[in-house]
């Protein structure tokens, strides 16, 4: 019998599924996430515009108020001509501010995240007593689990560093923090960045 | 199935990689307060009444270097002596980190008890340590001693080093006229004289095994190196050479001594043989090449020598006999011992007319003073490297004082009596 067919059928299957308990997917979920497009864009070329436009309709009656009628078809040859200026103006003049808007964006969200990064540093720092062990060496990195509280659902060796007492002081500090305070922050924020994170123990001497 | 085991493969490497695109935190710095523990006192289960308490010999062992900070039992909520009895909540509210509790039980054998304890970890409520010790009742600081360095061994994950000895030299005093070579626990308890004489006595140093001391001895009229071991006492002294025969120091596997010889006119470094008693040069200078020490490797030899005008030190390859200058600072460096990584090296140092002992790393060239005393020499080094113990002057007393190797905590051994010098630190012993 040929077990050939269903054989790399189920391959493919379970690779699929393998792939995406990995997390391979997850990069597509985060672009397409209303953080990253929500603010900015739907607001400018869809608001503008529709203002723009009044504007011009406002400011053209009041020149040619007499013969409205007559100047009908060039008004509506504006409307029609205009929505194309306008997006053309907007693209133009909104260009620098929408980057610049966008960078506020990141950057917002990337100082968001070293503060509750160095509020989470603080923290194990102050409760981490680091062994004779400890060189510049050994590297541990702890995968840590939060729920919005800041409270320690699971902290996970991903990658130890070959010496016990080392990853067990590691462990011990996490578990001595127990919960992180001062973390409330916005809920994407949280879910994107600190849901789960690596903490990283390498000891400067 | 070869096709199958590279798709696994590929799928784990990628599952490791997805972890990549999350934050990553970085900690490099911890917190400098001690370890807190708690000993809660030994539950003493045999009939034999307790002459020292096991838990104030396990506190004084790990307060000595400063790590740790041992909660008295008369701060204590429980006093648990098993696994059951524990409630990590007490301990908690104590701000306690680890935490030891056991019971003493009559041993099998006549005469010893058995020490059944735990060692929890009270953050991540676990034991993280249970053993049985055993050990004769009479010498219950052994016994401790041992305890501490199991405790110190589990927290800090390097050896404890309660349990080893030091060797030293007793200068003449109104009560003994006699130069005595003596060694004692590290704690100064437990002393005993291996060897005294009314002419000086210098330089010991252990054997690898630490069965057997290696030292300077007078008594012929002339500078003798000798062995003595320590459990029979028996002695002997090695081939006599013209002239100087000093500093001693052996090799880490056991086999051979280097030490200084001056039958060519001017001391130089000599290698011994102790099976075939034979010497080998391995340094040849008109300047003094002394105080040689054995990598931990077994591959070079630290010297001092004043061959640049001024004693410095220097590091000489055994197989290649090629030398290295280590030192370019100051103009007094000396008495070198190398740290148990063999990269760093701890020595004597003179900074503005004063002696300091320092550090040095020895591929960098940074030196780090760790004293502020003034007149600081031989120091040894803790087998764990931890710990340097040197001799110094207190009030015009010859005393021996020690230093972490951070140089956060230092201390003067209080409990030898009389003048001392030239400690040397034993290996672990077994």
């Amino acid at each position: 019998m040929n077990y050939l067919a269903p054989f790399s059928l189920s391959c493919f299957i379970h690779l699929g599924l393998i792939l995406s308990f990995s997390n391979l997917f997850r990069i597509d979920m985060e672009s397409l996430s209303l953080y990253e497009i929500d603010p900015i864009p739907a607001y400018i070329i869809y608001e503008q515009p529709k203002k723009q436009i009044k504007n011009k309709k406002i400011s053209i009656p009041k020149k040619i108020k007499a013969d409205l009628k007559g100047k009908q078809r060039k008004q509506e040859k504006i409307v029609i001509s205009e929505p194309s200026i306008a997006l053309e103006e907007i693209t133009n003049s909104s260009q620098i501010p929408e980057k610049n808007l966008n960078r506020d964006v990141v950057n917002f969200s990337q100082s968001q995240i070293s503060k509750y990064s160095s509020i989470i540093k603080r923290q194990v720092i102050s409760q981490w007593k680091k062994p004779r062990t400890a060189t510049s060496d050994l590297i541990t990195e702890i995968n840590i689990t939060l729920v919005p509280t800041g409270e320690i659902i699971n902290a996970r060796i991903i990658k130890g560093s070959g010496v016990e007492s080392f990853d067990d002081s590691a462990l011990t500090a996490i578990a001595r923090v127990g919960s992180f305070e001062d973390l409330q922050m916005p809920s994407n924020l949280f879910e994107k960045h600190f849901r789960q994170f690596i903490l990283v123990f390498n000891p400067n001497k | 199935m070869n096709f199958l085991k590279t798709i696994f493969l590929i799928l784990l490497f990628i599952s490791s990689q997805s972890s990549l695109s999350q934050l990553r935190i970085e900690i490099t710095g911890g917190a400098e307060d001690p370890i807190n523990i708690a000993v809660v006192p030994i539950n003493w289960k045999l009939e034999f009444p307790q002459e020292e308490y096991l838990h104030e010999i396990i506190k004084a062992d790990l307060e000595s270097f400063g790590e740790f900070k041992v909660l008295p039992p008369k701060g204590m909520l429980s006093f648990p002596s098993t696994e059951e009895e524990v409630f990590y909540r007490d301990w908690r509210l104590l701000n306690i980190d680890y935490l030891v509790v056991g019971q003493a039980n009559k041993s099998e054998i006549e005469g010893e008890l058995k020490i059944s304890y735990f060692i929890f970890d009270i953050a991540r409520e676990k034991v993280i340590h249970k053993a049985i010790m055993s050990g004769p009742i009479k010498s219950i600081r052994r016994v401790g001693h041992n305890m501490s360095d199991k405790i110190y061994k589990k927290i800090q994950g390097i050896p404890g080093i309660f349990s080893t000895r030091l060797a030293y030299i007793d200068k003449p005093s109104v009560s003994d006229k006699n130069y005595n070579l003596r060694i004692s626990d590290i704690d100064g308890f437990n002393g005993i004289s291996l060897f005294s004489s009314p002419q000086p006595i210098m330089s010991p140093n252990w054997s690898p095994l630490g069965d057997r001391i290696a030292y300077v001895s007078f008594e012929e009229g002339t500078s003798r190196i000798f062995i003595q071991n320590i459990s029979t006492g028996k002695r002997k002294g090695i081939r006599l050479e013209k002239g100087i025969n000093s500093s001693p120091n052996w090799s880490p596997k056991g086999d051979k001594l280097a030490a200084v010889l001056s039958k060519e006119g001017n001391p130089d470094i000599f290698l011994y043989d102790l099976k075939r008693s034979n010497w080998k040069q391995i340094t040849e200078h008109f300047g003094i090449d002394t105080e040689p020490d054995w990598s931990p490797n077994g591959k070079a030899l630290l010297f001092t020598s004043n061959r640049s005008g001024s004693p410095q030190i220097y590091q000489a390859n055994i197989r290649t006999q090629r030398i290295k200058r280590l030192t370019f600072e100051g103009t007094y460096n000396a008495r070198a011992r190398y740290l148990p990584d063999g990269k760093s090296i701890v020595f004597v140092h003179r900074r503005d007319g004063v002696f300091h002992i320092a550090t040095l790393k020895i591929k960098s060239g940074k030196i780090r003073i760790l004293t502020d005393t003034s007149l600081d020499e031989s120091p040894t080094i803790s087998p764990n490297g931890n710990v340097i113990i040197y001799a110094t002057k207190k009030q015009d007393k010859d005393i021996l004082a020690g230093i972490t190797i951070d140089g956060k905590t230092k201390f003067i051994l209080p409990s030898l009596k009389g003048e001392t010098r030239e400690p040397a630190w034993s290996p672990i012993l077994d």
